[in-house]
């Protein structure tokens, strides 16, 4: 028991030993110096670094915007607009736009003149996108052709379709009032005792 | 004699009254403590100086804050004391640190190396790097008799009761540490 104790108290003695050595280093000569050195040293950086970092954020900004105006400039005179010229393209094509206009059954404006005509700021930017110059007439002679003629009034089969699509609708009534069968026959130059197959009706 | 609180208090009204903090005033004062405790951690002399000019760098960056410090000396050595364990996780192992080599080199032995060799003093500082790390931080700060226990705690960021009872963890630790080398040393 007594041993043991003897024991624990050397470890501790060697413990506190090792503590008092660490606890105990000598700093080096000159450690205060060389410390008062670095942090000036670090002053100065701080002191120089602001002003050149506020200027450099002033030099970025300006050419930075400058940069944007004339990419913007650049692409205005090169590139009047994008989406009016995959407009184009795709008036070209289908002869329909690639997002027309939503109309409902019951809407009373004629949805497939809508359809077919391009909107107005649209055709607008159309002809400011053709080419200048030299090469004007050709290309602008091809445009033409592709580019859909402009909107006919509806024929009388057309106005009869269109009644038959709105048959709920009674805002159109009016409109097809004066259309009659008798009237369409004699238009076309059918036969008087021309029957027509009744149309199948779409299921509610 | 003056308590470290007032001691810092006065050193702010002076560096107040200058427009600018004395930071020359701080590190005569205070660059000696912070060495010792970063040298008790990296055990490197080039290292713990390192540490040290960090520090003060620290200080310099953050000198805003120090007029609403409580404890200046406490957070001067918390800042020492993360600098030092980072670095360490850094440092690659070296085979024999320089507090053993001056041991062994010493020829005139001081108090403390009186009562131990090189080699003792390397296996106590060996088994203390094993020791959990808040464990070791508290047996290292109380070497320092410039800390009071109110200034551990504060910089381990731990009450008052659970440092003592890490410091007694720490030195039951490492005392069964001592005895199961001195064992092994015995068998072998």
């Amino acid at each position: 028991m007594i041993f043991e104790r003897i024991d624990e108290d050397a470890k501790d003695e060697r413990i506190d030993a090792a503590l008092r050595v660490l606890a105990h280093t000598s700093p080096p000569i000159g450690l205060e110096e060389r410390v008062q050195a670095r942090v000036r040293a670090h002053r100065r950086d701080l002191v120089t670094q602001r002003p050149a970092n506020r200027r450099y954020v002033g030099w970025a900004a300006i050419s930075l915007a400058t940069a944007a105006a004339l990419a913007l400039l650049v692409m205005e005179h090169r590139n009047p607009l994008p989406a009016a010229r995959t407009e184009s393209a795709t008036l070209a094509v289908t002869g329909v736009p690639s997002n027309p206009p939503k109309v409902s059954h019951f809407d009373a404006a004629p949805a497939p003149e809508m359809a077919v005509r391009p909107p107005h700021a649209a055709r607008a930017r159309l002809q400011t996108a053709l080419p200048r110059g030299p090469e004007k007439l050709e290309t602008g002679k091809l445009q033409e052709a592709s580019f859909p003629a402009p909107p006919a009034p509806l024929t009388r089969e057309e106005k009869l379709l269109l009644e038959m699509a709105r048959r709920n609708n009674s805002a159109a009534q009016p409109e097809v009032a004066a259309l009659t069968v008798s009237e369409v026959v004699k238009g076309h130059g059918l036969a008087a005792d021309t029957t027509f197959a009744p149309l199948a009706t779409p299921s509610e | 004699m003056i308590a470290a609180g007032e001691q810092h208090l006065m050193w702010w009204r002076e560096a107040d009254e200058a427009g600018e903090p004395d930071l020359a005033a701080l590190i005569t004062q205070f660059s000696g403590l912070i060495y010792r405790v970063a040298f008790s951690v990296v055990r490197h002399a080039a290292e713990a100086e390192d540490v040290v000019q960090e520090t003060f760098v620290r200080v310099l960056e953050h000198r805003a804050k120090l007029p609403q410090l409580e404890n200046l000396r406490a957070w001067l050595v918390r800042i020492a004391l993360n600098l030092a364990l980072d670095r360490v996780r850094r440092m690659r192992p070296v085979p024999m640190d320089e507090v053993i080599a001056e041991t062994a080199a010493s020829p005139a032995p001081g108090v403390a190396t009186q009562v131990m060799s090189a080699v003792e003093l390397a296996r106590v500082l060996n088994a203390m790097e094993r020791l959990p790390k808040a464990e070791r931080m508290v047996l290292v700060l109380t070497a320092f008799e410039q800390l009071s226990a109110a200034e551990i705690a504060g910089i381990v960021g731990r009450s008052q009761s659970s440092v003592r009872a890490l410091l007694f963890r720490a030195r039951e630790r490492l005392k069964q540490r001592l005895s199961m080398q001195e064992t092994g040393k015995g068998g072998a």
